[in-house]
């Protein structure tokens, strides 16, 4: 743990007004890339931003530095951001009980993948939830197979399965052309 | 190695986590399969676009609503200090994600639903004659705002001709608007002689009128399905 991490902390245990909002501003960035991109929708996003800041600031008192506090906040905005999967996912189907169920269809490839980042964006929006929270926390996070397991509640060897059909899905979506109607729900 | 036993292993292939033995093998296939070869170009490029993915900003007034929803020590005192000049950038970012929101609607909806337009049932928004004092200032704010919110509520069920998170934006600039009139009128009743707290009346009343307006004009637009139209009400309510 950071020296200036128990400062901010302690900062904010004491109640000083302008010390949350530099957590916030430290750590906001990141939250709400996460909370997009797992939700897939900018909307979502941004409620989930907002819930996750108020719960953090709730539990602050429970932080007892185990782990460095960015750690400590992207875990918890992770878990609420599943959470949330899993809720709005329960309409309709299991989470984690799709994630492998899906079949990946592999369209004939007859020129190589033009796509750029928006496009990709979007795509990202179009997959099912499953596989969107696993590529986003390897793929795009950068989490390695066995803490997106952990987050997840998979094995590893499911996570390498998820990211995987999940850039076959992709693929199949870019070379298809995304269309503009992405709503990711 | 097939070309099934290819595209099971091109995800770690693909993440160079693959055993070399594996690797060498795929690299033969890939050499000899151009099809198999493109898969493996293309999800690489897959994952080189996730990994380059822009990073996006939080909205401008999504700290206001965290700070007030955690209500957080300090937070009002500043809010009530900075009055309703704190309320107009956070309705302004609002109405921005609205129009983001709204310009993409405009590439989905294609389809023309009913010709009848709001219009018939909407009221006359735009604003009566200069006003010559704060008293007189006031009461015709209010009968505006009247007026506007009984116009709104005509056109209420109307708003379904509006994609649901189109509505749903909406409704969280009135709500934003709204609560800063009740701060304004609030700070009015505590000192009914503050300047600061009679132009934040004014300015939300303003900011509430130019939302309905938009919002008719919207609805219009919509019901005629008319995207053009829809964009440059959109366009106007981010400048706004």
């Amino acid at each position: 743990m950071r020296s200036s991490d128990i400062e901010l902390v302690e900062r904010c245990k004491r109640q000083e007004a302008a010390a949350f909002e530099e957590l916030y501003r430290l750590h906001a960035g990141r939250v709400y890339n996460l909370a997009c991109r797992l939700s897939g929708n900018p909307s979502e996003g941004e409620d989930l931003l907002q819930e996750i800041f108020v719960l953090i600031f709730r539990k602050l008192e429970s932080y007892k530095g185990e782990a460095a506090l960015g750690t400590w906040i992207y875990r918890l905005a992770t878990n609420h951001c599943l959470d949330f999967l899993r809720s709005r996912d329960a309409r309709m189907r299991q989470v984690t009980g799709t994630l492998g169920d899906e079949d990946v269809t592999m369209p004939a490839p007859a020129r190589p993948l033009r796509a750029d980042r928006i496009d990709l964006e979007r795509a990202i929006a179009r997959l099912p939830d499953g596989y969107r929270a696993a590529f986003v926390l390897h793929d795009v996070e950068g989490f390695e197979h066995r803490e997106v397991a952990a987050l997840l509640g998979i094995a590893e060897g499911t996570s390498k399965s998820q990211v995987h059909k999940a850039r076959l899905k992709l693929r199949e979506y870019l070379l298809a052309g995304v269309p503009a109607s992405v709503s990711g729900s | 190695m097939t070309c099934s036993d290819v595209s099971e292993a091109l995800g770690e292939y693909v993440e160079g986590t693959l055993a070399p033995d594996a690797r060498r093998a795929v690299d033969a296939h890939l050499h000899a399969c151009p099809a198999c070869a493109l898969l493996a170009a293309d999800l690489a490029r897959v994952r080189q676009l996730a990994a380059s993915l822009d990073r996006l900003q939080p909205p401008p007034a999504a700290w206001t609503r965290i700070a007030r929803e955690a209500q957080l020590p300090g937070f009002r005192t500043e809010r009530s200090r900075r009055g309703w000049q704190g309320w107009i950038p956070l309705a302004a970012a609002a109405v921005i994600v609205l129009a983001a929101v709204m310009t993409w609607m405009v590439k989905e909806r294609q389809t023309a639903p009913s010709p009848q337009t709001a219009s018939q049932s909407a009221p006359q928004l735009t604003g009566g004659p200069a006003l010559q004092t704060v008293a007189s200032e006031l009461q015709l704010a209010e009968q505006h705002y009247e007026k506007a919110i009984a116009g709104l509520e005509q056109l209420a069920n109307d708003r379904k001709v509006l994609d649901p998170v189109v509505a749903g934006k909406l409704q969280k600039n009135f709500e934003i608007i709204d609560g800063a009139i009740a701060e304004s009128r609030a700070a009015l009743k505590a000192d009914p002689a503050s300047e600061p707290a009679q132009q934040s009346l004014f300015e939300a009343f303003r900011a509430k009128i130019t939302l309905l307006q938009d919002t008719v004009a919207l609805i219009n637009e919509m019901r005629k399905g008319n995207p053009e139209g829809t964009a440059r009400v959109a366009e106007g309510m981010q400048k706004s």
